[in-house]
């Protein structure tokens, strides 16, 4: 049974503290530079095909079960599964993480930015036709601002979850910040370990802070009353 | 004193996948129910401190903000990086998945809680005053009831995600179906892979429908809505 | 909320039906006494394994030569790294293991420079804590090397690691992290052999090094020599004649308390008939074939007539 005592937790400071471990390409840089790559672009895939696709299905209020179902296959599906079976198929490697990273993220924003979309106000909804708005003019000065909240919402969301999925994906061969937890386990280097895990930690604690920041600065001042923080 | 024999050959034939499949029915079993103990137990733990402060943050909507900052920041840690952290100090032991999947289950669920409480209507509410009930009983026999479904809801998304992040305990040696992603992946065998995502997702979709059907029953009167 | 009773007990009484403290990922197997009227009571065993194919294999070959010896056996199988067994083994939760000389003798007094069976298990012998001592080594062995592709050694001319020294310049290496700073890795290579590489950080043997091998992201890898991949893909693993990796027998170490001459005779019956081709048949019709430990050892169990 392993204990932590002050020894372990030491351990993991000094493995953090020292300068080796954050120089070269098993450094602390390189790796975090890796998974924020990693995660960026796979976050900016996702949204760019599940913004649009939200915006459609929520303006236009159809499609709504299917989104239900890729909501729920999304939760229900597990992530090492995914991944396992992408490396057995097509290769370790970004190639294996790419898909599942994007399954996991696309969900998230597609239902986020749908519901926000679908539930703006019907009041304004109807103000803004009633003023001789088209259709897109509707979505792009009315509807949209008023889902800002629950868009970003749904991409914070996506970030976290594609951060978790990648560090993950250490296990396929992927770097990134992962690979400190999956090698320090494969070498029962509980001082790498335990590095790799505060070193994940801070880093989505990080990405989730950007991400509320992002959502207060992009909501109208006039709506920002009436959103809850999420 | 060593004895020499000859080289020892193996003669027995590849089988069928489907037929591998068939003769590991036991193993799944077994893996499911470790599965299903990890998982459940954690959101058992989570609905149990969910619903007194989910009650609390609901009278004192200081504490609501603050709880809920808490467990959004814990929600947001990833998963194995929890579990890693977590194996120096509990070991590997049950308590370093389910600890943190408790906590996961707790995040979603004082939202759904404290949601389901502040959606009861207030003329609800006050009838049950007129009637004699005091704060306790007003809320065990009143509110919550009224608050089922969204609370039944809530339990759906932790209890489907618990069964999904439980296979992330396999990469850190706590049993569970993630065994046959680890292991499908050493010997490329795709098949064990697939078991493992189909009994998973399959896992999620009983305890998802459980627990609906358990909805109507505790709450009759929300069917029609 | 009358109804809520019932519910909640269904819910309770699920939970129990699946509340056992064991993560194990295997039903541990327990085997009855044999009435074959051995005279003393042969005390109960627990074999572990670590999380590799080749050691589960073997603890289910012991487990199962020992039980048709008559004893109590119960398995606790793909424990995890060296560091988390041992300590079971130490603390008496596990007293049977099957182990690997070389490797064990590493871990325990990484300074050893033994190299040859016989050295090695003696310098093991002596490394050993008071309870657990080491039974007779088997021939069959399982040790590191640097492994290529078939067709890059027959493109450069690769038989032993020596000959890696001219083109050491194009070669990056891929091996276990722990690779990097050990005397059986990188600083060996270079001061035994001269040699020095790039190296890659990917997995011990493992389906990394073995995806990078094939792609060409790596020309060499640290494989283990029984590994199923090498028959698979057609690797070749260069000889080693200055010793940078030593002598890896088989070897069941055992707890002192329960070392029996039963138990002994039965372990080293094992040992004995096991030979490293023996491995390669075993451990490939696990990964390639998908075939149980279990049966495996069953079959060899039987064949050899152990036990």
């Amino acid at each position: 049974m392993i204990v932590a005592s002050s020894a372990s937790i030491g351990g993991i400071f000094s493995y953090l503290t020292t300068a080796a471990n954050w120089s070269g390409p098993s450094g602390f840089l390189h790796r975090l530079l890796q998974h924020v790559g990693y995660s960026g672009v796979t976050l900016l895939i996702a949204a760019c095909i599940s913004v649009p696709l939200g915006l459609l299905t929520g303006h236009t209020r159809r499609g709504g079960n299917l989104l239900t179902i890729a909501g729920n296959a999304s939760r229900a599906l597990p992530t090492l599964g995914l991944l396992t079976i992408f490396a057995v198929t097509i290769g370790v490697g970004i190639d294996a993480a790419i898909i599942p990273l994007l399954l996991l993220a696309v969900p998230a924003i597609l239902v986020n930015t749908d519901v926000g979309v679908r539930n703006v106000n019907p009041t304004s909804v109807d103000a803004a036709y009633a003023v001789g708005m088209t259709p897109l003019q509707v979505l792009w000065h009315v509807e949209i601002p008023m889902a800002l909240p629950l868009i970003v919402l749904g991409l914070r969301t996506a970030a976290l979850q594609v951060v978790s999925t990648a560090t993950i994906a250490a296990y396929v061969g992927l770097g990134g910040l992962g690979r400190y937890i999956i090698d320090g386990q494969g070498s029962g280097n509980f001082a790498e370990l335990g590095a790799g895990a505060v070193a994940v930690a801070s880093f989505a604690i990080v990405t989730d802070l950007t991400f509320r920041l992002a959502q207060t600065l992009v909501v109208s001042p006039g709506l920002r009353a009436r959103t809850s923080t999420a | 004193m060593l004895l020499l024999t000859q080289t020892f050959t193996f003669t027995y034939h590849k089988v069928s996948d489907w037929q591998w499949v068939l003769n590991h029915m036991s193993l799944f079993w077994s893996l499911s129910i470790t599965h299903l103990y990890l998982a459940l137990t954690s959101v058992a733990i989570g609905f149990v401190i969910a619903l007194p402060l989910g009650a609390l943050a609901v009278r004192a909507p200081r504490t609501y903000t603050g709880v809920l900052s808490i467990t959004t920041v814990l929600y947001s840690l990833p998963s194995l990086a929890v579990f890693a952290f977590l194996v120096g100090v509990t070991g590997l032991t049950d308590t370093t998945v389910i600890l943190p999947l408790a906590v996961y289950a707790l995040a979603i669920l004082v939202r759904s809680v404290a949601d389901g409480l502040t959606g009861v209507p207030d003329d609800v509410r006050t009838a049950a005053t007129a009637m004699g009930y005091r704060p306790l009983r007003q809320l065990w026999s009143v509110e919550l009831p009224a608050a089922m479904p969204v609370i039944i809801a809530g339990l759906r998304v932790a209890t489907v995600a618990s069964i999904s992040l439980v296979t992330v305990g396999s990469l850190i040696g706590i049993g569970g179906l993630g065994q046959l992603f680890i292991a499908g992946e050493n010997s490329d065998f795709i098949t064990e892979i697939l078991a493992g995502i189909v009994i998973v997702a399959a896992l999620g979709v009983l305890c998802d429908g459980l627990l609906t059907f358990g909805g109507y029953l505790l709450a009759p009167w929300a069917r029609r809505s | 909320m009358h109804r809520v009773g019932p519910v909640v007990a269904t819910a309770a009484a699920l939970l129990t039906i699946g509340a056992h403290g064991s993560s194990s990922p295997r039903p541990v197997s327990t085997a009855a006494p044999a009435a074959n009227g051995h005279p003393a009571a042969v005390p109960g065993i627990t074999i572990g394994s670590a999380n590799f194919p080749e050691s589960d294999v073997l603890a289910d070959i012991y487990a199962d030569a020992l039980s048709k010896a008559g004893a109590k056996v119960s398995t606790k199988l793909d424990i995890g790294t060296r560091e988390i067994y041992f300590e079971e083994l130490e603390n008496g939760a596990l007293n049977v293991f099957p182990e690997y000389n070389g490797a064990l003798l590493d871990y325990l007094r990484p300074k050893s420079t033994a190299s040859s069976t016989g050295a090695v298990t003696k310098a093991l012998e002596a490394a050993l804590p008071g309870d657990l001592e080491a039974l007779q080594p088997s021939p069959a062995q399982d040790s590191d090397s640097i492994t290529v592709t078939a067709a890059y050694a027959a493109a450069h001319h690769l038989k032993t690691i020596e000959d890696l020294k001219p083109i050491e310049s194009q070669v990056t290496l891929g091996a276990a992290p722990q690779f990097a700073t050990r005397e059986q890795g990188l600083i060996g290579l270079k001061e035994l052999y001269g040699v020095t590489v790039k190296f890659k950080v990917l997995d011990q043997s493992g389906p990394l090094d073995i995806a990078a091998l094939n792609d060409g992201t790596i020309q060499a890898a640290d494989i283990f020599t029984t590994d199923p991949a090498v028959a698979k893909y057609h690797f070749v693993a260069l000889t080693d004649p200055l010793h940078l990796f030593p002598a890896e027998n088989v070897i069941p170490i055992i707890n002192k308390k329960v070392a029996t001459p039963t138990i002994v005779k039965t372990l080293n019956a094992v040992s004995g008939a096991l030979t490293t081709d023996d491995l390669v048949q075993l451990v490939g019709a696990v990964v390639n074939d998908h075939v149980d430990a279990g049966t495996v050892a069953a079959e060899f169990v039987s064949e050899e007539k152990l036990g």
